[in-house]
């Protein structure tokens, strides 16, 4: 089976996931965020959790067992870190393509990593340890919760970013209005209300207003390429929260500081 | 002379032309017209260059490498011409710079950056990496013109003539550490790193990186002086990052205090993990703010893995003594400096004063270690001339107006 798998040894955790391009989705905004990252492999799934070094931002990544094509963890372990630069592990699976399975066989000092598609490419790579200051589970209470197109949030941040590098977001009973205001009174705003195709859910037990650095959020709209609806939770200058759901079942969860 | 918003000047500092124009007016007004007769006698001219060499971008890919000689000088005196920390150590003001950069014949020679080597041949580049003043001669094709040329980011050029041939007569003296690198086929990146690494001085490395001796043998480049100076600070600074990555915080905050030039800077190093923050202050009447009604800010972040929010050639330079400080004492800190240039500030003369007024204004120590907000407060109104309101609404860092949330607050 060559000459890596014979050097690997025998791996104590092991996963093979179905799609190449939704998983280096997910490793590219992991990467934007984190310098180092730990995957958590149990047999619930996968789990990656971390913070930006300025302790504005989390990011976590939940990929669940059902979308394995299938994990194992060594009988006697309840889990296995595989901890990675996450620029390197980037760099890995950047030619990764839909329909490419990626496989991580992961021993305590080394990970190997296949990505099959028409060539079989291996990498071979050492099991840092990385210490996360992540909290396990951070629970947030919310004034509003909306579902809004992927595509329209993205435009929404890329309009707001021509006047601006904060992003306010703001709700009231009918509409979720997404705006850039700008020095020498520039305005861009989307205004997005039930009628609208763009916006699927809105529920709203306060309105709220709350602004955001753009800058951040642009490094996960990347994620709006596995889902293709973003839930979009924040009350008045509180952290704002974005979920990602994929087909597979995976998903990925936001939270960004308010700016004043 | 078109009136161009002074916000786009500041920025812009004669070289993006975000005005439109084909050239930059301010600029090309500033062309300080001296009295070459005194220099130059018939079409040659002979004397140590410092070394002083400048790689122009106007044409790119086709160049024009300024060679500079003084006329008749030697030895010190001809180093004391391209040296900006000596300048900076002794206070020297404006005018004396702009005679020092004067006095000196610039020697072009036209080359395709693609070809770094024919310089090479020339002995210029070697001259370039020289530490000590190189003996040359320079054979002109006319007279040169009596001006000196100025740009925001490199030093002005003296007179300036076309080169019919450049001669490099004693031989440079060449570094070990240099001598390597120029004979390494390894990227450019990491030879400035490991260059740094072995204590040359950050200005050799960029005339190196600008004569196209750094890098893979045969992918080697000129690069202008203004992008090559920017590059260095740049890949200095990403070094210096890593390095400190996981180091401790610092205990409590600092501040510090340099000024020189017509610019002042205020410098608070405190907790946290790293993020940087620039703020400039450019008051009305200086060069790129003729016409402008009241102060011109201008604000960037960069996080703490290095990434801005824009790239800023005068925050590059101020950024690397500030991590330089920060390695020494390996410790890591949220950074904002504030920048605040005088109308005094008459003539660009490069941006090498701000990383020397920055160092050392670190050398010389805090003129306050933990202050409590209100003599923070303080400390801005009586050394800077800036409204005490006006930073405190820009600054996220300061923690005085407005502040950063941590999304550790909510948890």
């Amino acid at each position: 089976m060559g000459l890596l798998v014979e050097e690997l040894g025998e791996p104590v955790a092991r996963f093979r996931y179905p799609d190449a391009k939704t998983f280096k989705t997910m490793v590219d905004s992991l990467a934007k965020i984190l310098d180092e990252a730990s995957f958590r492999v149990s047999s619930e799934g996968v789990r990656v959790v971390g913070m930006d070094p300025a302790r504005v931002a989390l990011i976590q990544v939940e990929m669940p067992y059902e979308s394995f094509l299938e994990l194992e963890v060594s009988g006697d372990r309840e889990y296995v870190e595989a901890g990675f630069n996450m620029g390197v592990l980037k760099d890995m699976l950047k030619r990764g393509k839909k329909g490419d399975v990626v496989e991580f066989r992961i021993t305590d000092d080394r990970v190997l990593i296949i990505v099959e598609g028409k060539v079989f490419k291996r990498y071979l790579v050492p099991n840092l340890e990385v210490v996360t200051e992540a909290p396990e589970s951070v629970k947030l209470e919310h004034s509003v919760e909306a579902v809004v197109l992927g595509d329209v949030l993205k435009r929404a941040l890329r309009d707001a970013e021509i006047v601006s590098d904060i992003v306010e977001f703001e709700a009231d009973e009918d509409r979720l209005v997404i705006r850039g205001t700008g020095e020498g009174r520039s305005k861009a705003e989307a205004i997005l209300t039930m009628e609208s195709t763009a916006l699927i859910d809105l529920q709203v037990r306060e309105p709220a207003r709350s602004s955001y650095d753009i800058q951040y959020l642009k490094n996960v709209v990347g994620l709006t390429g596995i889902a293709e609806a973003v839930e979009v939770k924040f009350s008045s200058e509180k952290p704002l929260e974005l979920v990602f759901r994929s087909p597979e079942g995976s998903r990925v969860r936001y939270l960004l500081a308010p700016s004043s | 002379m078109p009136r161009i918003p002074p916000e786009l000047c500041t920025r812009c500092k004669g070289y993006k032309l975000l005005c439109g124009l084909p050239r930059c007016p301010i600029l090309d007004r500033f062309r300080v017209q001296i009295q070459a007769a005194t220099l130059v006698k018939g079409n040659s001219v002979e004397g140590d260059s410092p070394p002083s060499v400048l790689v122009g971008e106007y044409g790119y890919p086709r160049v024009r490498v300024h060679y500079m000689i003084p006329p008749g000088e030697r030895g010190d005196d001809a180093a004391y011409r391209e040296a900006p920390g000596e300048w900076s150590r002794r206070r020297e003001p404006l005018s004396r710079i702009i005679g020092l950069r004067s006095g000196m014949v610039s020697a072009t020679i036209r080359a395709r950056v693609q070809d770094p080597w024919r310089l090479y041949e020339l002995e210029v580049s070697l001259a370039a990496a020289s530490s000590r003043p190189v003996d040359s001669e320079a054979e002109l094709a006319r007279p040169p013109t009596p001006r000196l040329l100025f740009d925001g980011v490199s030093k002005p050029i003296g007179p300036s003539a076309p080169a019919v041939r450049v001669r490099v007569s004693s031989n440079p003296s060449i570094p070990r550490p240099v001598e390597t690198a120029i004979s390494d086929d390894e990227l450019a990146s990491r030879m400035t790193v490991e260059l740094y690494r072995r204590g040359v001085d950050v200005y050799t490395i960029q005339r190196m990186l600008s004569l196209g001796l750094l890098g893979r043998l045969r992918r080697r480049r000129l690069v202008p002086t203004r992008w090559a100076i920017t590059a260095v600070d740049d890949m200095v600074s990403r070094y210096l990052r890593e390095r400190l990555r996981g180091a401790r915080e610092v205990s409590r905050a600092e501040v510090y205090y340099g000024e020189y030039l017509g610019n002042r800077f205020l410098i608070v190093i405190k907790p946290g993990p790293g993020s940087f923050e620039w703020i400039e202050a450019w008051h009305p009447s200086g060069v790129w703010t003729r016409g402008a009604g009241g102060l011109i800010f201008w604000r960037l972040m960069e996080d703490p893995r290095g990434r801005a929010t824009a790239s800023d050639g005068g925050f590059s330079a101020a950024r690397l003594p500030v991590l330089e400080h920060l390695a020494s004492r390996g410790v890591v800190g949220d950074v904002v400096i504030i920048r605040e240039i005088l109308p005094s500030y008459y003539a660009p003369v490069g941006n090498w004063h701000i990383r020397e007024t920055v160092r050392r204004a670190l050398e010389s120590g805090p003129v306050a270690v933990d202050p409590l907000e209100g003599e923070l407060r303080d400390l801005i109104s009586s050394k800077l001339t800036v409204p005490l309101r006006e930073v405190e609404s820009r600054s996220l860092l300061l923690g005085l107006g407005r502040r950063v949330a941590r999304l550790t607050d909510f948890m």
